[in-house]
């Protein structure tokens, strides 16, 4: 499919989070049995809680990390907080799911207060077992860096959705 | 105050004197002055330079404070220091002389260690290094001018409008604003409340307003067609296994045997005799 097609790069994924790069494994998420595609509404009350996430590859042995970030904090208009880190787990085994690796950074209920947000779901395949230690601190997570830190290479999979306040009418106010 | 200037060879080494005199040094210059260092002006120890600095008698205000983590450091390591910041600030103007090359004044305030309120222009100078712009004090800066003097001073600027969006921890000066010349007297941000200004202000907001507007309707149209396209590949891919399975169903039904015959029906045989 062409470049300009691709969901992750039109909504902006790609540039703002992630370079370009091509997928590999499968990755679902589904807050209770909604399944996030990309660009897809969800209301603050239905990803309270962490989602189900099923990965693909085929070797138990390969560990992925697992990365969900909001690139638009605090507001789209002005991420000065780009990105905020809302979950981190890494060990996940192959052909498993989150809940079977290692919650490096517990999950964060999204809240958004000012604009619509984009919620993204990275996948990274481990070269082995590794230890990852937790930033200080959720804001101003860099996704790239934290990559590069760790070896990460390219992601093998994304997946993004949008949340806005729970009463929100979409967009900008002021 | 006699002329003062990059040339220092008639003055009597010895008795270097005269405010700022010192500062406007290279850093090479000034290690030669304090031949008595005993050590290379890398590995000095910020309190022990500027002891020796005090004990030529070039400072006019000795009240200069160093922070105690300052003043453990070694010139090497405030200098690296320096570094790691100019690389951060992309927009520095500042040539990247090597340690020798800058001078004192530039040294000392790049590594924060001016910290009292006077003399004015090491406060202004200091102040460059946070990312705001005070006012500038221009009478104080005239006075005190020396030649060496080259600490680049940011002239404010009206922020380009679409800017507005970001923070002001990002500087964003424009090129001409950062060498800062020593005759500036323009300063626009002088807080005078005449007609044009605000008349300006209006339109610049106007424009800001705009910008992000224009943002924001990108950012919602991005945000549509990104999901419209994702239907639409989703909708390709389950039409495809629908086919596949329907095609899959009926290869099925064909071949197969047919259906398994009603249970067979008993028959006798024989009778069994009783």
């Amino acid at each position: 499919m062409p470049r300009d097609r691709e969901p992750l790069s039109v909504g902006r994924v790609i540039g703002d989070v992630l370079d370009p790069f091509t997928r590999s494994i499968s990755l679902r998420v589904n807050y209770n049995s909604r399944e996030v595609n990309n660009g897809c509404e969800l209301k603050p009350s239905h990803v309270v809680s962490q989602p189900r996430v099923d990965i693909g590859g085929d070797d138990l042995r390969t560990f992925y990390t697992l990365v969900m970030v909001d690139p638009d904090a605090p507001s789209p208009s002005n991420p000065n907080l780009r990105e905020y880190l809302h979950w981190l787990v890494t060990d996940i085994p192959a052909t498993t799911g989150a809940s079977f690796g290692q919650e490096v950074v517990c999950y964060e209920s999204p809240r958004p207060t000012a604009g619509i947000h984009r919620f993204v779901f990275v996948l990274f395949r481990q070269l082995g077992r590794q230890t990852v230690y937790a930033p200080g601190w959720r804001q101003n997570f860099k996704t790239r860096d934290f990559a590069e830190l760790y070896n990460l290479g390219s992601p093998v999979a994304a997946v993004y959705f949008n949340c806005q306040r729970e009463s929100g009418s979409g967009g900008r106010r002021r | 105050m006699g002329s003062q200037g990059g040339s220092f060879e008639e003055e009597n080494p010895e008795s270097l004197i005269g405010q700022g005199s010192l500062f406007s040094l290279t850093l090479d210059e000034v290690q030669d002055q304090l031949g008595n260092l005993g050590k290379p002006l890398g590995s000095v120890n910020l309190d022990e330079l500027l002891k020796s600095v005090d004990n030529v008698g070039a400072w006019s205000s000795p009240g200069l404070t160093l922070s105690s983590d300052l003043s453990k450091k070694t010139v090497e390591e405030v200098w690296r220091n320096i570094q790691q910041k100019k690389r951060r600030d992309a927009d520095s103007q500042e040539r990247n002389a090597p340690l020798g090359e800058m001078t004192l004044e530039d040294f000392l305030v790049k590594a924060g260690v001016v910290t009292e309120a006077a003399p004015p222009q090491q406060q202004e100078s200091a102040q460059w290094m946070q990312f705001q712009h005070p006012s500038v004090q221009k009478p104080p800066y005239q006075n005190n001018m020396v030649a060496g003097f080259m600490q680049g001073h940011p002239v404010q600027q009206p922020l380009p409008a679409a800017d507005a969006a970001y923070p002001d921890s990002q500087m964003n000066l424009s090129p001409s604003s950062l060498m800062g010349t020593s005759s500036d007297t323009q300063n626009p941000t002088r807080k005078r409340v005449a007609p044009g200004d605000v008349a300006e202000k209006t339109v610049e907001r106007k424009q800001k307003r705009m910008i992000k507007n224009r943002e924001s309707a990108a950012r919602s149209r991005a945000r549509r067609q990104a999901y419209t396209h994702e239907l639409e590949i989703k909708v390709y891919h389950l039409e495809e296994e629908n086919e596949r399975l329907r095609r899959q169903k009926e290869a099925e039904v064909l071949p197969c045997a047919p259906p398994p015959e009603p249970k067979s029906q008993l028959r006798r045989t024989s009778s069994t005799p009783f």
